[in-house]
């Protein structure tokens, strides 16, 4: 047997030993995200990272709409005209929407947020922060009602002024004034 | 789970059916059959996404299962011999059904935010409708894990829990199968099983390893399917127990799949299959075969891209360019095949290759010097001083490869080229992604070691295990083996 090869099995061994002994070592300094041995609360990815705010803010909605109303039709303000791009496909990925398309009207010209949440028919109004939607760091409202239809729903994304900014809206076409937005 | 056990069992039978019509026989058939299921449905897949036909994964898996199948029944009743086991196939529907169970019940997942870039990619094709999907984005994630994710949507899941752990038991059974076929004429089979228990131990010890099994990105996707064509070419010119067929199958499928995981594929695949290409016991059909895969899938997908571009009606992106003339390079070369002089001049042609790569890497840090000393720190304090999590593993690992090279290995060219030429061409994409490396585990170049240390691993345990330690009985037979150590040492 060559010295060579001798030197191989010997650090080839030693390779293992140092695998087996450093494992721990390194998990317990490694990043929560890089550690080998990481038990999750459990095995849904959503909750898993929605912990994370920095993904929860870009993400979050579009996985709201799918957990509520995928397959949804989604029209955005046309003042959003930048943010197309972005929206379309985080709506169309992880918000499972059917289709995605650009109105020629702003939401802030037929309605308000005050007067979205004073709305009677609103059932339920989720609050958080959002930001990669055309603007960075703003409030989001995902506002829902009772006229919602659930087997095809019908959704506006826009932004409308809250104080001296704007918050990221999500809302069912059924809570605007006749019923909607031209596309 | 449903779908998770079908979309698994789709790719090995597939894959199986596509092996054995190859060629191959016994356990050849269930472990290598199983890669190229994979690679098959990530080519399907491919192939989906790149055309006007639906991008859906329900037919991905339909495809991965029916042609091969259709392909070995027709076969069959031509009068091929294909040998049905019907207890290997409860055992191995048995297994993936346990298998699945067991890794959606454990908790255990690693993820980045390239991870969840790759999963949105897979909601995309899911829904049909990828050629919307980000051109910041699409060109650094590509489709290949976004495709094996994209099958979770149809049970309203993001991801295929259990896929990224199979991947990694893939790779220590197809490690094993192949060290098996292998030594199995040289050592004897306790020695043998010595060794492959060694090489699975190092694995499931290694931290990175136990890492990259739960992490949803496509490390140790590529890893299994470099394994494949790096493993198997060596195979294909080192050893006469496998069916030639299967393996350039296996490796042709794996070429095409390998193209869809990493934008920095088509370079790696083309170094990693230079020693065959310039190999003159490789008949040139087969050179051909896994040359013109390489060229038409970075073509498929540089065009496809291309084509995301100017819909989106922004300037077709250099890279895109760049490659899609690489592919049509690799196209054009496929005459050359024939040229004598490659393959009488193979040594000088691999030497001048690596020496490229090293005199591209020069010039480019002659003008940007700080990308390179940059680079080389985070490197240095990521794989040496242990900001990347690898503790001493890649040091020793590097050692043992220096060691190996002392070591008459047949063809060791296969081996070691595809490692070498991998150190330049990392610090050269540094330049490529306009940005050094950085320091911590999440650094990409410290995440794709990873991706060599499978192809590292069989070269170390086949120079262990090639030479001194033969069977007596096999030692007429080695002297005339067609991979002879001191005839083909390159």
């Amino acid at each position: 047997m060559g010295t060579a090869r001798i030197a191989l099995i010997g650090v080839f061994a030693l390779s293992i030993a140092a695998n087996v002994i450093q494992f721990g070592v390194i998990d317990a300094g490694a990043p929560e995200n890089y550690q080998a041995i990481s038990r999750k609360p459990s095995s849904d990815i959503v909750q898993i990272v929605s912990q994370d705010s920095a993904v929860e803010r870009i993400y979050g909605p579009y996985w709201d709409i799918s957990e509520q109303q995928p397959n949804a039709d989604i029209v955005v303000s046309a003042d959003d005209v930048d943010a197309f791009t972005a929206l379309r496909f985080f709506s169309m990925g992880y918000g499972r929407a059917d289709s995605i398309t650009l109105s020629d009207t702003d939401l802030s010209d037929v309605t308000s947020l005050d007067e979205l949440l004073e709305d009677p028919l609103v059932t339920s109004v989720k609050t958080g922060t959002s930001s990669g939607h055309g603007h960075s760091a703003e409030d989001r409202y995902y506002i829902r009602g009772e006229c919602s239809d659930e087997d095809s729903p019908a959704l506006v994304f826009g932004h409308l002024p809250v104080g001296s900014g704007h918050a990221f809206v999500i809302v069912d076409s059924c809570l605007l004034p006749n019923s909607g937005f031209t596309q | 789970m449903i779908v998770e056990v079908v979309l698994i069992l789709s790719m090995i039978l597939g894959g199986s059916a596509v092996i054995q019509a190859a060629g191959a026989r016994g356990l050849s058939v269930p472990v290598l059959g199983s890669v190229t299921g994979l690679a098959l449905y990530l080519c399907i897949g491919a192939v989906q996404v790149l055309t006007p036909i639906t991008s859906s994964p329900l037919l991905t898996i339909i495809l991965t299962a029916t042609i091969p199948s259709a392909l070995w029944v027709w076969l069959r009743f031509s009068g091929a011999h294909l040998p049905v086991r019907p207890l290997w196939a409860v055992i191995i529907v048995v297994g993936v059904v346990a298998a699945v169970g067991f890794f959606r019940a454990v908790p255990q997942v690693a993820w980045s935010y390239d991870s969840l870039q790759y999963l949105l990619n897979g909601s995309l094709i899911a829904n049909d409708s990828i050629t919307i999907a980000s051109t910041a984005l699409l060109p650094k994630r590509l489709i290949g894990v976004p495709e094996l994710h994209a099958a979770a949507n149809l049970g309203g899941e993001f991801y295929v829990q259990s896929i990224t752990p199979m991947i990694s038991v893939l790779v220590l059974a197809l490690l094993s199968w192949m060290l098996w076929e292998s030594l199995s004429t040289r050592l004897s089979k306790r020695a043998l099983t010595l060794l492959i228990v060694a090489g699975v131990l190092f694995l499931v010890s290694l931290n990175r390893f136990v890492f990259h099994a739960f992490y949803l990105n496509g490390h140790l996707l590529f890893a299994l399917l470099m394994l494949v064509v790096v493993g198997g070419g060596w195979m294909l010119v080192s050893t006469e127990s496998v069916s030639k067929t299967a393996l350039i199958t296996a490796m042709a499928l794996s070429v095409g799949a390998l193209i869809f995981v990493r934008a920095e594929s088509s370079i790696l695949v083309i170094l990693a299959i230079l020693p065959i290409l310039v190999d003159r016991s490789v008949s040139r059909p087969h050179k051909t075969i896994l040359l013109a895969t390489l060229g038409a899938a970075t073509i498929g997908w540089q065009s496809f891209m291309a084509a995301v571009y100017l819909a989106q009606e922004l300037p077709v992106a250099f890279s895109a360019w760049g490659l899609l003339g690489f592919g049509v390079l690799m196209l054009a070369a496929i005459p050359l095949l024939s040229w004598e002089v490659l393959t009488t001049r193979s040594r000088a042609i691999v030497v001048l290759a690596e020496a490229l790569l090293w005199l591209g890497l020069v010039v480019l840090a002659l003008r940007e010097p700080q990308v390179l000393v940059e680079s080389i720190s985070a490197t240095f304090q990521n794989a040496v001083l242990g900001a990347g999590s690898w503790g001493l593993s890649l040091i020793l690992m590097v050692l043992m490869i220096v060691l190996a090279s002392f070591i008459a290995v047949p063809n060791s060219v296969n081996l070691r080229f595809p490692l070498t030429s991998f150190v330049p061409v990392a610090f050269l994409l540094a330049f490529l992604r306009d940005g050094a490396y950085r320091v911590g585990d999440g650094d990409s170049l410290n995440r794709m070691w990873i991706q060599l240390v499978p192809v590292a691993l069989f070269y170390v345990l086949i120079a262990l295990g090639i030479g001194q330690w033969r069977r007596r009985s096999d030692a007429a037979v080695q002297t005339s083996a067609p991979g002879d150590a001191d005839s083909q040492q390159i």
